[in-house]
């Protein structure tokens, strides 16, 4: 019970708090700008060389606030966007009248899932792996030539090191197709063929996005351990003559890893930025290259749903890391 | 002084400090420029590097060395807006919540929290979107302050949970001190070093936001930034029409900029840290 | 037969910065040779080089910390080793079956995420092949425990779920399990209350009896010595400035600064009031020449300002380094 109360409930209130504050957000600021949305789209229509009659426009105007939700006080627009939110709602898309913008999101989402889960779990994985040992073992040759790379390719950008790939292999070097999920005009299926052309496929953006987070995991690794092997407890593991690898793995690694599983959930956000903009790089048609669609086309209603959307992933997706923690630590798990 | 030319032993500062002089050079160049950066074909389309145009021009006739002038000039300039501002943001909730403590320290703390945890991309891309046009270069540093200042708001608030259970503060404070300016001649002090080592990361940060929404093109494109210049060259698909340099000066400068303000920053902590200062110490005696 | 000796130790912290270097003098110049199947107290002042002088004999000298100069020597089967000699895996070797440590009573020395029975388990087998694991491993360690008296539950235990003193207990068996020949305390009691202290201590006078080994016990607070040690060396500076059959120190100090430190004890029925050592401990990177005490002495003679008594035994087993005591001597 004193669990519940001291670990549980304050993560499930987080939760609900970060969800709060980044609906409220997208919820906010196209209301905040002077812009008015709606006019945008009719503008963008008429630009496009399409003479309207008054009255046509008076209708379109109509029915694109209704879409928006912009009916009624801010209040009632404000419950009203909870409501259709609580209901999977997010409208039509603008784009691609009259295709339900979840219904585009879902499409896309297995692909971003599908490379978001791998990437981070390898970068995860190997990164903290060679970023304890490297700081354990500080002072031998290999440590320090993994520290200076990953020193370099840590402050590196997404996207400027999605293009540096895509310069090297995809013009320079071209091993790798350049863009897309798999071939074109090849069928979607559960065979050794689909699934070898879909790992081609993403192997430059799942590359960019596993070695930016091997070296970002990598770093904090390094600097955590260095904390580490100053503890008490791997001294005296020392003066009982242990086994350097017992202790590189048993004592520091694992005791490392633990700040590492909350840094996971904390950087999930960024994770999540960065397969954005790799997608978009490689045309990879994930969540990224939906939004970078919309973003030309002026899609807000899809903008909006993929934001709301991503705000809720992130967010459940870091309760469900903080909610494993204790798992992982006694001294959570026994008070 | 003493404390510059000891930095200057690490290789990892020196190399950083002279990349940022360069480029800092480069920025105050921008000044003296003979064409404006904002105008189209000054000079001849799609030339490779070569004299007068060292590093070659655009398939817009603009010349990409003079461009990249401006676009490291502009690109600081939101950088220093964003992480100035968030500064101020950070060390307001950070003191307010170490220092109040209990229900306002724990509000504080939870949509501080949130903020850290939420994907600000999309949050970014969708307030982009929505400015589009009027999205200038101050605004934009104006919203990247607005998103990045909850990492260092935590570690303002701990560091002032610390103090405040230090003897000088009791001691300030049974000797009837205002809180003011306790916080004032007390804290600042301390505060100011974590100011100055959290500036650098969020510089970062906000340089990759600008370059990441410019080539969405979602700011303001017309305006050359590391970004925008990105952007362009993209847009022309220079890469598949040969013109290499186009798409590498701008690759090359970020890179540059990003390696040697985060070596600049990891240096200067380490620097800082007492911890890690007796460790090297050691090993010097080895 | 000693056990372990030391020649001319001496290890000191070296810092550099930038052109200037620093150097701590923690041990300075130490000889002392500890004996077979006894308890050896060192006390001084918190600063004066004690736990250093541990982790030298311990081989667990780690930058910006090292051994200047000076030979240790073990004693294996009845043979001198010198230990620098020692290769680094045989040292590892042994290491818990030949000299163990306990840590300060304040340190977290056990991995906080693993239960007490694998750290049990780690440091047996760093040494112990285990074949079966109930024979080799599990019966030898609940008699090891109920022997010291401590209930078998711990090892089910994390270490966050002990109280301070039972965690240090712990250690202690987990220091003892392979009955080591020497075991190193340092400040084992420190941080502990009373209880618990006089639980620690009634546990290492149990195993020494039980194993028969050599306690090097290293605390600043007197009354422990009193209570527990066979005979005492006293450290200042870096330096042993006295060594004594601990009843022989507590009935007749010789150096000044012994004299100080018995002095400060509180007595039953006596309610004088106690005068405690005057001025502060030198820095150890900026020692006085001659006598490190000379400042704080008020026996001070000139000789003192100007060369180190050197430790010369007076009385049978009770030496002393001060000018003072060699000149009667000589007189």
């Amino acid at each position: 019970m004193l669990f519940f109360k001291r670990y549980l409930l304050p993560r499930i209130v987080q939760f609900l708090v970060v969800v709060f504050v980044g609906i409220t957000i997208v919820f906010i600021v196209p209301r905040l700008t002077p812009v008015d949305p709606v006019q945008q789209v009719i503008n963008r229509i008429t630009a496009q060389g399409a003479f309207l009659d008054p009255a046509a426009v008076d209708s379109m105007r109509k029915s694109l606030t209704e879409l928006y939700g912009l009916e009624g006080s801010m209040l009632q627009q404000y419950f009203a966007f909870w409501g259709r939110l609580f209901r999977g709602d997010f409208g039509p898309s603008l784009f691609q009248f009259p295709i339900p913008v979840t219904q585009l999101i879902m499409t896309s989402l297995p692909w971003t899932a599908g490379l978001l889960i791998s990437t981070t779990l390898i970068s995860w994985i190997v990164g903290n792996l060679l970023g304890g040992l490297a700081g354990y073992f500080k002072d031998r040759r290999w440590a320090k030539v993994l520290d200076n790379i990953s020193m370099v390719i840590r402050p590196i950008p997404y996207y400027i090191f999605a293009l540096l790939l895509l310069i090297l292999f995809a013009y320079l070097f071209p091993i790798f197709p350049s863009a897309g999920g798999y071939s074109v005009g090849r069928r979607i299926g559960f065979n050794w063929a689909f699934i070898s052309d879909v790992l081609k496929h993403s192997f430059l953006p799942a590359t960019s996005l596993v070695v930016l987070g091997i070296a970002a995991n990598f770093m904090t690794m390094k600097l955590i351990v260095s904390n580490i092997v100053a503890e008490d407890y791997v001294m005296y593991a020392k003066a009982g003559g242990l086994k350097e690898s017992k202790i590189a793995f048993k004592y520091v690694l694992k005791n490392g890893l633990l700040p590492q599983i909350t840094g996971l959930a904390l950087s999930l956000g960024q994770i999540f930025g960065g397969a954005l903009i790799t997608e978009i790089v490689f045309s990879y048609p994930g969540i990224g290259t939906l939004v970078y669609g919309a973003i030309n086309s002026g899609d807000y209603n899809l903008i909006m749903g993929v934001t709301s959307l991503s705000v809720i992933g992130i967010a459940g997706a870091t309760l469900i890391i903080d909610l494993l923690y204790p798992l992982f630590d006694p001294r959570i798990r026994h008070r | 002084m003493e404390s510059f030319k000891e930095l200057m032993k690490d290789g990892r500062f020196k190399f950083a400090f002279i990349v940022i002089c360069v480029l800092a050079l480069m920025s105050i160049l921008s000044f003296f420029s003979p064409y404006n950066p904002l105008k189209w074909n000054v000079v001849p389309r799609d030339l490779p590097p070569r004299w007068p145009h060292i590093l070659g021009t655009t398939s817009q006739g603009q010349d990409l060395f003079w461009q990249s002038t401006f676009a490291i000039r502009n690109s600081l300039i939101i950088a220093l807006i964003a992480s100035s501002i968030s500064r101020v943001i950070a060390v307001i909730v950070g003191l307010i919540a170490g220092y109040k403590g209990g229900k306002v320290d724990t509000i504080l703390m939870s949509i501080n929290d949130s903020f850290v945890v939420m994907p600000l991309l999309p949050i970014l891309i969708l307030i982009a979107s929505v400015m589009r046009e009027n999205l200038t270069m101050v605004t934009l540093g104006l919203i990247l302050s607005l998103f990045g200042w909850a990492w260092d708001a935590r570690v303002i608030r701990s560091q002032i949970l610390s103090l405040r259970e230090r003897e000088f503060t009791y001691t300030a404070i049974l000797s009837g001190t205002r809180t003011f300016s306790l916080v004032i001649k007390e804290y600042f002090p301390f505060i100011i070093p974590i100011i100055f080592s959290t500036v650098i990361n969020n510089m970062i940060w906000a340089i990759g936001m600008e370059v990441t929404l410019a080539i969405l093109g979602l700011t303001n494109i017309e305006v050359p930034t590391i970004g925008t210049m990105i952007h362009w060259a993209v847009n022309y698909q220079s890469m598949l029409l040969g013109y290499w340099w186009w798409i590498l000066t701008p690759v090359v400068i970020s890179i540059l900029l990003f390696v040697a303000l985060y070596l600049l920053s990891s240096s200067l902590s380490e620097y800082l840290d007492p911890r890690t200062r007796i460790q090297r110490i050691g090993k010097a005696g080895q | 037969m000693d056990i372990l000796k030391t020649e001319n130790l001496k290890s000191y912290y070296i810092l550099e910065m930038g052109e200037t270097k620093k150097e701590v003098k923690a041990v300075n110049d130490v000889t002392i040779n500890i004996h077979e199947d006894e308890i050896y107290g060192i006390a001084g002042e918190s600063g004066c080089g004690k736990s250093t002088f541990l982790k030298t004999i311990c081989k667990l000298v780690e930058p910006p910390l090292r051994m200047i100069g000076g030979t240790i020597y073990y004693q294996i089967d009845g043979k001198y080793v010198e230990i620098t000699e020692i290769k680094e895996e045989d040292f590892r070797k042994l290491r818990w079956k030949y000299i163990s440590y306990i840590p300060q009573g304040s340190m977290n020395a056990l991995n906080p995420i693993i239960r007490i029975r694998e750290s049990f388990k780690d440091f047996f087998t760093a040494h112990q092949k285990i074949e079966n694991e109930e024979r080799d491993f599990e019966e030898p360690l609940k008699k090891h425990l109920s022997a010291l008296g401590l209930p078998v539950r711990v090892l089910k235990s994390y270490p966050h779920q002990l109280s301070g003193g039972m965690r240090q207990r712990t250690t202690i068996a987990l220091a003892t399990i392979l009955k080591p020949r020497i075991i190193v305390a340092d400040e084992p009691t420190t941080a502990l209350d009373v209880v618990a202290q006089r639980a620690v201590i009634q546990l290492l006078k149990d195993i020494q009896k039980l194993q028969k080994n050599t306690i090097i016990l290293v605390t600043h607070d007197m009354a422990v010595h009193a209570n527990i040690t066979d005979r005492i060396g006293i450290m200042y500076a870096g330096m042993f400035v006295e060594e004594a059959r601990t009843d022989d120190i507590f009935e007749n100090p010789l150096h000044p600064y012994t004299k100080f430190l018995i002095a400060s004890l509180p007595k039953m029925g006596d309610k004088t009031y106690k005068p405690s050592v005057p001025g502060v401990p030198p820095s150890l990177s900026n020692l006085p020449p001659g006598c490190p005490f000379h400042p704080r002495c008020p026996y001070v003679m000139d000789i003192c300002k100007k060369e180190i008594p050197q430790l010369v035994e007076l009385n049978t087993e009770h030496k002393s380094a001060c000018f003072l005591n060699s000149k009667e001597r000589v007189e």
